[in-house]
Parts: structure tokens; C-alpha cells; sequence
């Protein structure tokens, strides 16, 4: 591979992998200062528990794979690059 | 040529497989059936490659986008109806919201399953033989 491409293999792994634990370590930080607050609303709250718990629930989750997949998709990018070029020097 | 990890067959020439990062040998060792039962789920996840994280994430995705954004629009509606204003204008604001959320989340899951497809046909058009 030439060291162009090799080089632009390379920032697409980092930035993947950065974004996954950028995100990852985000989330969770998140769930932990929101997830005491989250519950002490929701009883008696308005509007009620059932609502506004699983509306944190899922949009964390939510939240988290989406960034996940991002950083994924990042990596997916730069092993789309290694395959083409692979293909093209077979 | 075999590859021990994954036991996908190579052509003549090749030494190395890229997916689990193994060395190719020319007779399959005999499965350890035992060893796979014992630890089937963490095999399982472990020995997922990118495109397939991608291609079950995507789902993922498709499925809490949809849940997320239903209780987002139910709880703004109930908020509307309790302190608010509970007219046309905002409710419908909320319906156009939460349709707007779906196909844009939706695409996005999409996205990333068309990805997860991409790489694994390229891989098998680059390391194994059809």
C-alpha cells in the first residue's frame, strides 16, 4: 500500500477508535449524573415515571450505539480502503 | 489453506487471514466442541468482526431510535396537555417531530447495515473463493 493511502488508513482507525471511547466514557458519565436526578422526577413527577424513564433509558442508549456505530463506521471506512487497494494489487 | 479461527477456506498463495488476523495452516485442527459450548456467547461476541457489529448495531439502532422517540413524543405531549397549551398546532409540531426523528434515525441504522454488507462482499471477493 502506498504511504498516502496507508496514512489515510491510519487517521480513519484513530479517529474510529477515539470516537468509540470518546463517546463510550461520555454516555456513561452522563447516565451517572443524570441516572440519581432521572429517578427523583420521576416519583411524583410530571410527567410520570413510566414516561420519563424509559425516555432516559432509551434515549442513552440510543445515544451511546449511535456514536458507537460512527466510530464503527470509521474503521469500516478504513477497512473498505485496505480491501480495495488489496483487490486493485492482487 | 484453512484458517484456524474462523475455518474459512483460502486459494493457493495466500499465508495470512486479514478477518482473524491468523496464520493459515494446511489441515483444520479438529473442533473442541467442548470449549465452544462452555463459552458460546463470549465466542460468539468476540469473534464478531466489524461488519457484523455494524450490520446488528444498525438494527439496533433502527429498533431504540423508534422507542426513543415515541416516549419522547408521548411525554411532550403530556406536558402539553398538562401545563401547556394543548392545541392543534403544538401536537401536530410533536407528531411532525417524532416522523422527522424516525426516518432520519432510520436511515442513519440503514447506513450502517449497508456498510456492514459493503465490507463483508468485499472481503469475500478478496479472500475467499466463491
Amino acid at each position: 500500500m502506498k504511504n498516502k493511502a496507508g496514512l489515510i488508513v491510519k487517521s480513519f482507525e484513530i479517529l474510529g477508535i477515539s470516537l468509540v471511547f470518546i463517546v463510550l466514557s461520555l454516555s456513561f458519565i452522563s447516565i451517572i449524573m443524570n441516572g440519581s436526578r432521572i429517578f427523583e422526577i420521576a416519583i411524583g413527577g410530571n410527567p410520570p415515571g413510566y414516561i420519563v424513564i424509559p425516555r432516559f433509558v432509551f434515549g442513552q442508549i440510543k445515544t451511546l450505539l449511535s456514536g458507537f456505530l460512527m466510530g464503527l463506521a470509521w474503521l469500516g471506512g478504513a477497512q473498505i480502503i485496505i480491501l480495495l487497494f488489496e483487490k486493485k494489487n492482487r | 489453506m484453512f484458517c484456524p479461527k474462523c475455518r474459512g477456506e483460502f486459494r493457493e498463495g495466500y499465508t495470512h487471514c486479514r478477518k482473524c488476523d491468523a496464520d493459515l495452516v494446511d489441515v483444520l485442527p479438529p473442533l473442541d466442541e467442548e470449549a465452544i459450548k462452555k463459552s458460546k456467547l463470549f465466542y460468539k461476541i468476540t469473534s464478531l468482526s466489524i461488519e457484523s457489529w455494524l450490520r446488528i448495531g444498525g438494527f439496533a439502532l433502527i429498533i431504540i431510535s423508534i422507542l426513543s422517540d415515541l416516549f419522547n413524543t408521548i411525554g411532550t405531549i403530556y406536558q402539553y396537555s398538562k401545563f401547556g397549551h394543548p392545541d392543534t398546532q403544538n401536537i401536530l409540531i410533536s407528531i411532525f417531530g417524532f416522523i422527522y426523528s424516525i426516518i432520519k434515525d432510520s436511515m442513519w441504522g440503514l447506513f450502517y447495515i449497508a456498510l456492514g454488507y459493503i465490507i463483508r462482499l468485499l472481503k469475500q471477493g478478496t479472500f475467499h473463493e466463491k
